[in-house]
């Protein structure tokens, strides 16, 4: 029965989700949703705030790159 | 038992409502709750309904000899909590408890499914202290600039969870900094706790939101998060 269990390689803990758990016993791929609409407005955001923009162009943030 | 730090990323973020509210909603699920204040301002115990001149508390106790156990206080069933105790300035740097022994002996006891760690923003020292020990951090934040720079300069505790507090959607710019955050920021929560009249008279009323406020949207939006916690967060041992 060792093929039916879920290992436990997903050492995020973000990711044991039900959809993880769904996506593995169905053998699905992983889908990635991204959400389209409000990419499209982060161009925009930037533009309004000038702060918001010299910060995403400096670097991502600390808790983004898990220093 | 499931340790949970809750922190400010600065001051004045809300959390120690939000810790009060969180305790409070947890019991009324069903689940056993010790809420900690770690912060020397002493403020949690007035979400419980604790007279103000009662100096009663954890720290207080220790400083005394009596052992932390005896700053103890039942608020329901299901809920307890530790207040830090009225100390003055001098004293504070001096409270000296091995919180991590405490914790170990808490879980040995399985009396409790959820510490709720109420962990000050400008204690830098105690807060690291709270924040090594939990299990899980839940970082507050609300949707400005000056939280958004703070992200970007300040270190942060690894695999913390964010949760937007005092959300306004009338604000354009605070519209504009949660979606920025929904695109880059990781373990941001996917629900926002509004900003409600309801939450900022919890402390005024000396009673947890959900209480207080029954129908507030506050009240709503803490129980999404109790429930997200136990979908999440909640240890399978007790």
């Amino acid at each position: 029965m060792q093929q039916n269990r879920i290992v436990g390689i997903d050492a995020d803990k973000d990711k044991n989700d039900d959809f993880l758990v769904l996506s593995h016993l169905f053998s699905l791929p992983e889908l990635h949703y991204i959400d389209v609409a409000s990419q499209q407005k982060i161009p925009d955001v930037l533009q309004r705030w000038p702060l918001l923009a010299e910060l995403a162009q400096i670097h991502t943030p600390v808790s983004a790159t898990e220093v | 038992m499931s340790v949970i730090a809750l922190q400010g990323i600065r001051g004045g973020t809300g959390t120690t409502s939000v810790t009060a509210a969180l305790a409070w909603t947890l019991s009324q699920l069903g689940e056993k709750v010790l809420a900690i204040d770690f912060s020397a301002a002493n403020l949690l115990r007035l979400h419980f309904a604790m007279p103000y001149d009662s100096s009663r508390g954890w720290a207080t106790a220790e400083r005394a000899g009596h052992g932390w156990q005896q700053g103890a206080m039942r608020y329901n069933s299901r809920l307890d909590f530790l207040p830090f105790g009225q100390l003055p300035l001098e004293e504070q740097g001096l409270v000296n408890c091995d919180w991590q022994h405490n914790l170990t002996q808490l879980r040995n006891t399985s009396v409790y499914d959820w510490i709720l760690l109420d962990v000050p923003a400008e204690d830098p020292l105690r807060a690291a202290q709270a924040i090594s020990m939990a299990d899980h951090t839940l970082m507050l934040l609300q949707a400005d600039s000056q939280s958004h720079v703070r992200l970007h300069q300040q270190s942060l505790p690894a695999n913390s969870h964010y949760l937007v507090n005092q959300f306004a959607p009338s604000s354009q710019l605070q519209q504009d900094i949660l979606l920025l955050w929904q695109q880059s920021l990781p373990r941001l929560l996917p629900f926002i706790l509004h900003r409600d009249e309801a939450m900022a008279e919890s402390l005024a009323g000396k009673q947890p939101v959900g209480e207080l406020h029954p129908q507030s949207k506050s009240s709503q939006d803490v129980t999404t998060l109790a429930n997200w916690c136990l979908i999440n967060l909640r240890s399978m041992q007790k």
